[in-house]
């Protein structure tokens, strides 16, 4: 079986080629915008984009080396501009792409539904395009060779006009790289309590993500620092779950966490029927008392 | 011109009514509720006499009722004690004398229908903000910096209503010992569990209100009713006594459900909805004046509420208030006249129906609840210490009822005992 | 200039429940407008309204979304017309299938149009495939993370919002565009929207022939929950707690 890897950052190519090897015996690595890594694939591809080109008008490259390889399935990274690239593909060839494969069992994958409510199994019935991230895969070995051939870069018909690129800093931590994590929920008054959180989570070593009210209706985070349906999904080795009530739409995001602290002042909350140790308390009593002791 | 004949505030019992007996005459009507559907933002215990209703909608019952009330159910309770009335009578059950357990949600979105089928309009999900006023006459509502103008507008906000005020019509802050504080669950059991643990027959069900150390000797109670495939559980106390004590309302429920007589009825239930809200119960006092310059107060809004410890009605005043509303300003429409003289009307029919009729018959009750704390504590612990000998065989000497009854009747005062009945009797 | 959103109406999750066989329960779910949809609604009339122009919705929904709600309330943000095909088969529906119907929808009723908006993803499936599949089907160009849009004459300048970067593109047009929830905060509807709602032209139809699928949907349950500890302090013992928290944390 073959599997084309088309991927943009220099995790994703590795980690998507190690992935491609566990499901397929060819790999072959197609990369726009920058030279592909070499030694993780059977074959790389190069294609080709002048300076100044918005990444998207190299469709047609991507095209030539789907046509030339005729893959089995495509694993793509799922930055925006590859949803483009291989979504174009994947219309070409008269299939859909089924995005955020978290699992593959032969040729039914595993993503999710209403963003972690519940999993869904599909199978595509036409050719198989997948967004995939290195999660879906077991921790593996890229290998490959040397080969790297270059596609010529063919303008489109209609071609995006790129008139300028900004850096733009980073807003908040990378809380699927942390070991510990501290979600605050409604269960704080105001905004300026938050330091609590911030105070706790500089004691254990953690970083401070949110329930979705506070992303959304105070507006106290930003969207990306949101925990649960269409937010992040964590898997950290400790998660404290403050002022939290527990509800489904928040928990999915940090269900595969492997303890999880529970601190709410209501007995009834579902939110201790999912943790591993919780107390019922005022946060604002607990969580001062927390810091002191630990 | 106005945009509307008529603007209706609030889509619950009141409201919806009035909007259907205003758009099956004709009228332009608009309703505005600030829940996302009608009944989002309203609770009841609850239980409807439908009696009220069946003269607004002869077809009444295909309305989402629950279960006809087959059971009238009270309970005195003593922390270590209880003693249940039960009655049931063939003519309770009867067209015109029943009531049924009731969902708000369902309930008031199937009166919202009937309306919006005649002919209402209807604007979910914005509260209205206040009402235009021009030369004291009310002439319109404001929400968002949106105006929209009508020839009467008719508050059917319910118990926190603040247009009522806005409107000029004169309300006295309720007291908080005017309101009381509910909390209540719904719990989820099987019909046929419901009916065999309530002794009702399928589509049946029971009324039941508990007083006594349930609300912690304080004024109030709990109360269980019996839908058609979940209980309504919950309790009810004065504000102004549930803040002179230290157990908070949701904890009474949550012992309550808890007691070894309340346990097995509630067994393997799942709690499906916690909901609060506040319940007016200074009676005749408390009314604001409910007419007004182009206004008319209906509903809970009017506080249209009786709690008479062995029932409560609120709903059946909200269907009549809507539906007397509603005519009145029909009234006042066709004759070109929708100042506070125009609309006097709406006050002299509510006056000749049972509405103002009831309200004034329990007028003196609100206070004698609350100048009674024997009831919740003091008369079920009589009646426990009367009771409890009669059924304890121990082996130790017995007594004659009256050997028993008299000396615990003499401790709480046979005079003041007395006195105490004939007060219940007259205010009840 | 004629401005057409896509526009997908879901299951309210928040009152989505899971039975105890772990299937999806939707009996107490009301339909609404997929959250980031109400986004690009938002940023279409926005568009429309400052450059003279018309806006109409499109949607491929099933049968629950003909629902007098939902659909005054896609009518009260701004939008001028309504066309939805209503068909249950939608329900789980790939991007390839609905961007068929979707364009047939376009073809039927606004084949001249300038500018399609779509948004991030939708609530359900949040495939963000939809506006790729549609751009190729109607061979138009297509992009996507736009978090701001101008029009200059026959084309948009869009600011494209990446992890690390922004980019500044001009898209020629006609064209499929996919804004990013940050485009525009959706407005809350006034009264006097929603009345002006309940008057505007809408039309729902059903599915001219079958549903062109790829994708074939085997299951859907909820997660297995992983098995917790459950060990649960009272506040007075606050030390306990502490001590089992440290040991986690090790």
């Amino acid at each position: 079986m073959k599997a084309l890897v088309l991927a943009e950052s220099l995790d994703g190519q590795r980690d998507l080629c190690a992935g491609a090897r566990q499901i397929a015996d060819e790999v072959v690595l197609a990369v726009v915008k920058g030279a592909p890594q070499t030694g993780i694939a059977d074959k790389a591809y190069d294609v080709e984009l002048p300076e100044g080109e918005a990444a998207e008008n190299a469709v047609a490259g991507v095209q030539a080396v789907y046509d030339a390889e005729q893959p089995d399935v495509v694993l793509i990274e799922p930055t925006p501009r590859n949803k483009i690239l291989g979504g174009m593909v994947a219309a070409k060839a008269g299939a859909s792409v089924i995005s955020d494969v978290a699992s593959f069992d032969g040729d039914t994958v595993t993503n999710m539904y209403f963003g972690g409510l519940a999993e869904m199994k599909q199978k595509a019935t036409g050719a198989k395009f997948y967004t995939v991230a290195a999660t879906a895969f077991q921790p593996g070995e890229a290998t490959g060779t040397d080969t790297v051939e270059t596609i010529a870069y063919t303008a489109p018909a209609k071609a995006l006009v790129l008139k300028g690129t900004k850096e733009v800093p980073r807003e908040g931590a990378d809380l699927t790289k942390c070991d510990v994590v501290i979600g605050a929920g409604r269960g704080f008054a105001e905004e300026a309590d938050l330091q609590m959180a911030r105070d706790l989570a500089a004691k254990v070593g953690g970083e401070l993500g949110c329930s979705r009210p506070l992303a959304e209706n105070v507006d106290w985070m930003p969207r990306n620092l949101y925990i649960g349906v269409s937010g992040l999904n964590l898997a950290p080795k400790a998660y404290f779950a403050l002022g939290i009530s527990g509800q489904m739409q928040h928990m999915v995001g940090v269900t595969n966490a492997e303890t999880i602290i529970a601190v709410n002042k209501d007995q009834n909350a579902p939110i201790f029927k999912q943790a591993d140790y919780g107390i019922v308390g005022d946060l604002y009593k607990v969580i001062p008392a927390l810091i002191e002791k630990l | 011109m106005a945009d509307f004949d008529a603007i209706v505030i609030g889509a619950g019992c009141a409201g919806n009514v009035a909007a259907y007996t205003l758009a099956s005459a004709g009228k332009a009507v608009l309703v505005v509720e600030r829940g996302n559907y009608a009944g989002a933002k309203n609770m009841t215990g609850g239980r409807i006499y439908t009696h009220s209703l069946a003269k607004v909608f002869p077809d009444y019952q295909d309305a989402p009722l629950q279960r006809k009330i087959t059971h009238e159910r009270i309970s005195l309770m003593s922390p270590d004690s209880n003693f249940t009335v039960d009655y049931s009578a063939r003519e309770l059950e009867e067209a015109g004398n029943e009531s049924y357990s009731v969902l708000r949600g369902p309930f008031d979105q199937w009166l919202a229908e009937k309306a919006e089928n005649a002919g209402a309009e209807y604007i979910y999900g914005i509260a209205v903000e206040d009402l235009i006023i021009e030369n004291g006459k009310v002439s319109g509502i404001i929400a968002f910096g949106d105006e929209i103008t009508a020839d009467v507008v008719i508050l059917a906000d319910g118990v926190n209503s603040l247009l009522t005020s806005k409107a000029g019509l004169s309300k006295k802050a309720p007291a908080i010992n005017q309101v009381a504080v509910g909390a209540k669950e719904t719990i989820e059991l099987p019909a046929e569990v419901i009916e065999s643990r309530f002794l009702c027959n399928p589509g049946e069900g029971s009324s039941w209100l508990f007083a006594g150390d349930c609300s912690n000797g304080i004024v109030g109670g709990a109360f269980i009713y019996a839908n058609q495939d979940s209980v309504s559980v919950g309790i009810v106390a004065t504000m102004s006594e549930v803040l002179k004590q230290d157990i908070p309302v949701y904890q009474m429920l949550e012992n309550f459900k808890q007691r070894p007589e309340i346990a097995p009825l509630i067994r393997d239930g799942k709690t499906v909805e916690y909901s609060g809200h506040v319940v007016p119960e200074g009676g005749l006092h408390m009314m604001p004046e409910i007419v007004g310059d182009g206004v008319l107060v209906a509903g809970d809004a009017a506080m249209l509420c009786m709690n008479l410890g062995y029932t409560v009605r609120g709903m059946d005043l909200a269907v009549a208030s809507g539906q007397i509303a509603g005519e009145a300003a029909i009234k006042a429409l066709d004759a070109g006249d929708t100042s506070k003289a125009g609309l006097a009307q709406y006050k002299t029919m509510l006056d000749n129906s049972f509405v103002m009729r009831d309200m004034k018959l329990y007028e003196s009750a609100p206070e004698f609840l609350e100048t009674s704390p024997m009831m919740f504590r003091g008369v079920p612990e009589m009646l426990r210490d009367i009771m409890t000998p009669l059924f304890k065989n121990n082996g130790e000497p017995r007594q004659h009822v009256m050997q028993i009854a008299m000396p615990v009747v003499k401790k709480m005062g046979l005079f003041k005992l007395a006195k105490f009945a004939m007060k219940a009797v007259k205010s009840l | 200039m004629k401005i057409v959103v896509a526009v997908k109406v879901v299951a309210d999750d928040q009152d989505i429940f899971v039975s105890g066989d772990r299937s999806l329960d939707y009996s107490k779910a009301r339909q609404i407008i997929s959250t980031y949809d109400t986004n690009a609604i938002e940023a279409a009339a926005q568009l429309a309204a400052d450059n003279d122009g018309t806006v109409v919705a499109i949607s491929a929904s099933t049968t629950k979304a003909d629902d007098t709600k939902v659909k005054k309330d896609i009518l009260s943000r701004g939008i001028d017309e309504l066309f939805m095909v209503a068909d249950d088969s939608l329900e789980t529906a790939d991007s390839y299938a609905t961007a068929q119907v979707l364009k047939g929808i376009v073809d039927a009723n606004a084949s001249d149009y300038d500018l399609i908006l779509c948004g991030d993803g939708s609530a359900d499936l949040y495939a963000g495939q939809v506006d790729v599949q549609l751009a190729a089907a109607l061979d138009v160009p297509v992009i996507n993370e736009v978090t701001g849009l101008k029009v200059e004459g026959d084309k948009v300048v869009v600011e494209r919002t990446l992890e690390d970067e922004v980019e500044e593109i001009e898209v020629p047009l006609p064209a499929v565009i996919s804004v990013s929830p940050n485009v525009a905060t959706p407005r809350i509807p006034g009264m006097r929207e929603i009345l002006a709602a309940g008057k505007k032209p809408s039309s729902v139809e059903g599915l001219a022939g079958a549903l062109e699928t790829k994708v074939e949907v085997e299951d859907i349950k909820a997660p297995e929950m992983t098995p917790r500890k459950n060990e649960i302090f009272a506040e007075g013992d606050i030390d306990a707690f502490a001590a089992a928290v440290a040991e986690a944390l090790k």
